[in-house]
């Protein structure tokens, strides 16, 4: 994300309803923060649960998602591309964390209660989950030992979302069908870097290097593309406005030869009915 | 080690979208440690194998619901396919994956064939009416092997004996020296040449011997059988004669 933009600006709020100390309670993400609206203190009540007895469902839930909110392996387990996936039932997953939450259980198990109880949230909910992820990822993608721990994980789920934008904006050049792409992490500190050259008769090739957080700022976002145009980055957010300014993609020739991917600045705005459109 | 974790995220992919119960989740962080697998040809024993075990689960559901199935099939496996193929560098760890999907292209599962032919026992496997479980089934016909398949896990592996009925093929292996009372994520399949591919999840243990039960059975003896046993990314294989 870009130093001025914060990875959450222009994410709509999202929220689950929770029966909570017998009433039904909202737990809320806003602005990067899941907030427990119904429990002034949080940390006040959290620490009095921590000397005994259950904690409230509201506050449990905050330090589940806290838990898990840098979780790589969420990367690849919620929604593919293209996919409508809804998670768990939370009656399902009800009876497997009765007895995995307490003190007394191990890591491992307090990890996957965690997981279970989270992925049977509103799948916006697991989105924002997602995004949050990704966020910590793009931040610790400068770590070698997270590199070589995730960066396999990453690279794919990269290549997964970024291939299918870059195979038609690929068809400014040719048509449908003669490019092969490949899409892969930047290294870090550099930036985004895509090219094409010709490859055999009537085909190119084109290889991506996009910075990771491309998931986050722009593919959890869901503007990979407007109006056909492939979107780089998101430079910045009119949350008023529901607008964001962005990077599009556009070919240039390169002097050696090929073709070498340029940004050009554009305002894209968020439609009432859903959707992105370019501001006129 | 990475092999079992990939494969026990497989397990949470296919839990999350219903294919397997949720208690079938697994949740486990992945572990700290580098390549993914260690060799190449490991990285095709792994994946094969792991191909099998979605075919199995594929033809554990009603005739319906296969499509969809299929579809997240190659979905969640695209994933560490893509990961084993940048991580080798060269080669193409695609090739058994479009082998897959043209495999359920020609059973009538997906509407996508790929350039590559599809694989003929597979496609057999993936035309069989929904497979009841295998708990409840008793083979009635067995013969004793004592065959050497190989070595995993540090052990050497012997194909003890084989029995089957219509409803199963049981796959008896032996441990020679084993120290673990259960091994590790196995998987086992079995190819004859009357009945094709037959396929199932990971048996039960006792001592040294593990005990694997597949599907589809036999109706009448196949005169030989090709034995795969997998554990992580090593595989041991052996044909036998009957």
């Amino acid at each position: 994300m870009s130093a001025r933009t914060p990875w959450w600006a222009g994410m709509p709020d999202a929220a689950v309803e929770l029966r909570c100390q017998g009433e039904r309670h909202t737990v809320r993400w806003h602005a990067g923060q899941i907030l427990a609206a119904a429990h002034g203190d949080a940390d006040a009540e959290a620490a009095l649960g921590a000397l005994g007895g259950d904690p409230p469902a509201c506050l449990d839930l905050l330090a589940r998602w806290g838990r898990q909110a840098a979780s790589v392996e969420l990367v690849s387990l919620w929604r593919r591309p293209g996919e409508d996936l809804t998670g768990f039932a939370p009656a399902q997953v009800r009876p497997l964390v009765a007895n995995a939450s307490g003190p007394g259980a191990s890591p491992a198990e307090q990890r996957r209660a965690d997981l279970l109880v989270l992925l049977a949230l509103p799948a916006a909910m697991v989105d924002r989950l997602l995004l949050a992820v990704l966020a910590a990822t793009s931040e610790r993608w400068a770590d070698d030992a997270f590199r070589a721990r995730h960066g396999l994980r990453l690279g794919a789920a990269l290549a997964a979302r970024a291939e299918p934008a870059l195979g038609r904006f690929a068809c400014d050049l040719v048509p449908p069908g003669h490019a092969t792409v490949t899409a892969s992490p930047a290294p870090p500190g550099e930036r985004t870097h895509i090219t094409a050259r010709t490859a055999g008769s009537e085909r190119i090739r084109v290889d991506a290097f996009l910075g990771l957080e491309w998931l986050g700022e722009v593919w959890a976002r869901g503007v990979s593309e407007v109006e056909g145009r492939m979107v780089l980055a998101v430079r910045g957010a009119d949350v008023a406005r529901h607008a964001l300014e962005v990077d599009l993609a556009t070919w240039r020739e390169a002097p050696g030869g090929g073709w070498a991917c340029a940004a050009e600045h554009a305002t894209i705005e968020r439609q009432p009915e859903g959707g992105w459109r370019l501001a006129r | 080690m990475i092999a079992d974790a990939m494969t026990g995220e497989l397990e949470d992919a296919l839990a999350l979208r219903g294919h397997l119960a949720p208690t079938a989740f697994n949740g486990r962080a992945y572990p700290e440690s580098a390549p993914p697998i260690d060799a190449r040809g490991s990285a095709d024993a792994w994946l094969e194998a792991e191909i099998v075990r979605h075919l199995d689960l594929l033809v554990g559901m009603p005739v319906p619901h296969r499509r969809t199935a299929a579809a997240d099939t190659i979905r969640i496996l695209r994933g560490p396919v893509r990961a084993l193929t940048a991580w080798s560098g060269a080669g193409d760890a695609g090739e058994l994956l479009r082998e897959l999907a043209s495999s359920l292209a020609a059973a009538g599962l997906a509407a996508e064939p790929t350039g590559t032919p599809p694989r003929p026992a597979w496609v057999r496997f993936l035309r069989l009416p929904a497979l009841a479980p295998v708990a409840d089934a008793s083979p009635v016909v067995r013969r004793r092997l004592d065959v050497p398949a190989g070595v995993l896990d540090g052990s050497d592996v012997v194909v003890r004996d084989v029995a089957w009925s219509a409803d199963v093929v049981e796959v008896r292996v032996a441990r020679a020296g084993a120290m673990t009372p259960t091994p590790r994520r196995w998987l086992a399949r079995v190819i004859d040449p009357v009945a094709g591919l037959h396929a199932g999840q990971p048996g039960a243990a006792s001592g040294t011997d593990v005990v694997f039960r597949l599907r589809p059975g036999l109706q009448e003896v196949a005169p030989t059988m090709a034995i795969t046993v997998v554990a992580g990314a090593e595989a041991a294989d052996v044909e036998v004669v009957l």
